[in-house]
């Protein structure tokens, strides 16, 4: 077991969602802690707030009450330390491939030569090779989500924040870039914090899953994986990944039901 | 050539064909209508007279370009702070979307007393006229930055000055383009129309002046120049644009 304090912790994180007429409560009384290395998955039924939560853990959002901590610092805006993968298509379409990589050096004013060498470690890392002069409208939905990782793991954030990446892509591609994520993930040594619909994702990538409950959003159920790693795609068929996708699917079950009765019950 | 471009030249040159054989045969009326190829020697007349040349096309040219010019700087400028501040957005949009609904060339006489006639009131009719077309489609470019690429620049951290530079004015470039072009097709319109009742030279006050003398040689030839400039400058802009876009459309 650990003995190095957990990089990331979530305290007792309160969202409240304010408008003139009542008050939504988006996240109640989340704490979490998160051990350098892990890759964790945040999974619940719609609605119940992940992306309000990985926000606030990226400082994009301040909680109403509680806090984020990283390696005991508490977040007050977008961290060094923290990249985040977004869901939908985020890469500039006015930059190449090579460009929209070496952004985040470029801001933090690493010298040309510097950074267009580890961005093309980059692309190539995550399989873009012969793409680099490539502007975005000439690529797959998949490769450029995958451009959108690289940009991210290129600035070496210690934690990689991902609101459903795969999102948009169909079923299989997901798999396949999941597995080529886990890879990448294990070579960098980043710290994952994923949020999924996926329960096939979310039980491939994970060491440890995190269920939310419907809204007000908390913590429900952390499971820990079982599975031994590193994985590849050949998991996916064993009786160990059966059995992990059963718990998580029977713990977000409940929820769904719930979360489905209140909205019929409301209409 | 592409097969459409050939579509294109053989619409525009049987038309002047068709004309140019119905004016000479004497179908249409020739108090009214000059053959094109007169109309072209006309123009190069224009061209070629170093008096006329100096008088009347220069500062027309050099109105349009100030005119643009300024209408870009203010046009941006403006679509800038529409676009920081939602209250001055709302106070003035309505204005903005009536600007071009209001036939503006019937208060010319509004222009004279406010501005006397010259080059000046000449320009800043220009100005005004097309400097709406850039502060909206500014203002638009700035709002419809997506969001994503927004929280992407704020998770970098990323001050004010390198957000606008490199997230807000790339994405918001292609609206400001149009609205550059439109700009400048309002300035050409804008500087000539002006010149027609408020001033004593420039290509507008030419073909004027040439119709009311019944000179249709050099009206005709005065028009075409407006035209070769509005071609001319849409050219550009459009090689411009092609090479400005052409990466990532």
């Amino acid at each position: 077991m650990p003995l190095s304090a957990p990089l990331l912790v979530v305290e007792n994180v309160t969202k409240v969602y304010a408008s003139d007429s009542h008050e939504v409560v988006a996240l109640k009384d989340i704490s979490l802690s998160v051990e350098k290395g892990q890759f964790v998955s945040i999974v619940g039924p719609s609605g119940c707030g992940k992306t309000t939560l990985l926000e606030i853990l990226c400082g994009l959002r301040t909680p109403s009450s509680g806090a984020v901590k990283i390696k005991g610092e508490t977040v007050v805006g977008p961290h060094r330390s923290i990249g985040i993968v977004f869901q939908e298509e985020s890469t500039f379409p006015w930059r190449t491939v090579l460009e929209n990589v070496e952004f985040g050096l470029q801001m933090r004013g690493v010298g040309k030569a510097e950074r267009r060498e580890k961005a093309r470690q980059m692309i190539a890392m995550v399989g873009l090779s012969g793409f680099e002069d490539a502007y975005p409208y000439q690529l797959s939905g998949g490769m450029k989500q995958r451009v959108a990782i690289a940009r991210t793991l290129v600035t070496e954030p210690e934690i990689v924040v991902m609101d459903e990446p795969f999102g948009a892509l169909d079923e299989q591609t997901r798999l396949i870039l999941g597995g080529e994520l886990l890879k990448i993930v294990e070579q960098t040594k980043a710290t994952v914090v994923l949020v999924t619909h996926s329960i096939q994702e979310a039980a491939l990538l994970s060491d440890l899953i995190v269920v939310l409950s419907a809204r007000p959003g908390r913590i429900k159920e952390l499971i820990r994986s079982p599975l031994p790693k590193p994985r590849d795609a050949a998991i996916l068929t064993t009786s160990e990944f059966a059995g992990i996708t059963q718990r998580i699917w029977s713990s977000l079950e409940e929820e769904a039901l719930m979360f489905g009765k209140v909205n019929a019950e409301r209409s | 050539m592409k097969k459409e471009n050939v579509v294109q030249i053989l619409i525009v040159g049987s038309c002047l064909l068709i004309y140019e054989f119905a004016v000479r045969a004497g179908w249409l009326d020739a108090f009214t209508f000059i053959p094109f190829t007169e109309m072209i020697r006309s123009m190069f007349q224009c061209l070629g007279d170093p008096e006329f040349f100096w008088t009347h096309v220069w500062p027309t040219f050099i109105e349009i370009v100030i005119s643009f010019v300024g209408a870009a700087i203010l046009g941006v400028g403006t679509g800038l702070l529409l676009w920081r501040s939602d209250f001055l957005h709302y106070a003035f949009q309505p204005y903005l979307l009536l600007f071009y609904a209001v036939p503006f060339f019937a208060i010319y006489p509004i222009f004279i007393t406010l501005f006397g006639t010259g080059p000046v009131p000449v320009i800043m009719v220009g100005i005004l006229f097309s400097a709406p077309a850039v502060i909206s489609n500014t203002a638009i470019g700035f709002r419809e930055t997506r969001k994503v690429l927004i929280k992407y620049g704020q998770s970098l951290n990323l001050p004010f000055s390198k957000m606008l530079w490199y997230i807000y004015f790339p994405s918001a470039w292609p609206y400001i383009f149009s609205g550059l072009k439109l700009a400048t097709a309002y300035s050409i319109i804008g500087v000539v129309a002006t010149e027609f009742i408020l001033s004593a030279r420039g290509i507008g006050y030419s073909i004027s002046y040439a119709y009311n003398n019944f000179d249709l040689y050099s009206m005709y030839g005065a028009i075409m120049l407006v035209i070769v400039i509005s071609l001319l400058s849409n050219t550009v802009l459009g090689y411009i644009e092609n090479r400005l876009f052409r990466r990532h459309s």
